[in-house]
């Protein structure tokens, strides 16, 4: 079990800082940083930057992403922003907009 | 659906949060709270922020007030700086409360804030700060429950505006009398008022 989790129906807006594992099942607005994995559900909206080890989308993100280690956008998941990530997948029927920067 | 929340322990929000659903914090925020469902703070954890849900469980920091439309519940860590507000308040041994406790429907605000206004003088026998206070090291325990449990019930039954008024009206009085009587040097300067004009306002006023 993820440390965090921000549940279904549940609405955060701020500065969201944590040490471990960040899952997002609701939403959130502002700015998210991890040191750890982040991930956002199907149901998921996330509207901030993010900076995390890696993060994996099958929901909504908007904004730019910054990854330490790798970014999975999951199928039905939806990115638009900039990412910077060392690795990046795209699944299959994933919809994304923005530019990538991998660091070459 | 409303899933449970949990904000883990390595994990600080400056922010708001609100919704549906349970939330369980074991990390920090810095923001209000306010949730369909139960809350519970960890021992450890820390919120800086006014609290509502329907069932708060604090073993964790609070400054702000803490509002529920079920329960309140501290445990023997919790330290709460704030109001609190709800049907049911439940206190443990060596739980550290600092502000007013009302055993209300939380949903009543501005009712507890008039009620609370009214009972002003009330606070001094209350005066759950003052019995905070000389209790830190001996007695949390039998000092914490009993302003929640007899004070409250009391405040509930009057309806409270009106006596207070009137005895802050008596009381008023008397103060008015002794001030107007330590105020006997103003009244020269009512015959300064009176040299240019004194019989005419007089007249003009009887």
């Amino acid at each position: 079990m993820a440390s965090t989790v921000i549940g279904e129906g549940l609405v955060i807006e701020g500065e969201l800082t944590s040490e471990d594992e960040v899952v997002v099942l609701g939403t959130l607005r502002g700015s998210l940083s991890s040191d750890d994995a982040v991930s956002v559900g199907p149901a998921g909206s996330v509207m901030a930057d993010v900076r995390a080890s890696s993060l994996s989308v099958a929901g909504q993100v908007t904004g730019n992403v910054h990854a330490t280690d790798r970014v999975d956008l999951q199928a039905g998941g939806k990115l638009v922003g900039d990412v910077k990530a060392a690795r990046l997948t795209i699944a299959d029927g994933a919809s994304f907009k923005g530019n990538v920067d991998m660091g070459v | 659906m409303a899933t449970r929340s949990i904000l883990g322990a390595g994990t600080t929000l400056r922010g708001s949060v609100r919704g549906e659903g349970s939330l369980e914090v074991l990390g920090k925020i810095e923001g209000n709270v306010e949730v369909t469902g139960d809350v519970s703070l960890a021992a450890g954890g820390r919120i800086d922020g006014d609290v509502s849900g329907a069932e708060l469980e604090i073993d964790g920091v609070v400054a702000g007030d803490l509002r529920a439309t079920s329960a309140v519940t501290l445990g023997a860590n919790a330290r709460v700086v704030g109001d609190l507000t709800a049907p049911r308040i439940a206190i443990a041994d060596g739980a550290l409360v600092r502000g007013s406790i009302t055993t209300e429907g939380a949903g009543e605000r501005p009712v507890a804030a008039t009620a609370r206004a009214a009972t002003g003088i009330s606070r001094g026998p209350a005066a759950s700060p003052s019995r905070t206070q000389p209790s830190p090291a001996a007695a949390p325990r039998p000092a914490a429950p009993p302003p929640a449990a007899k004070p409250a019930p009391a405040q509930a039954q009057k309806p409270a505006p009106a006596p207070p008024a009137r005895v802050a009206a008596s009381s008023r009085a008397p103060e008015a009398q002794r001030a107007s009587a330590a105020r006997k040097p103003p009244p020269p300067v009512v015959p300064a008022l009176k040299r240019g004009s004194k019989a005419k306002r007089k007249v003009g006023h009887r």
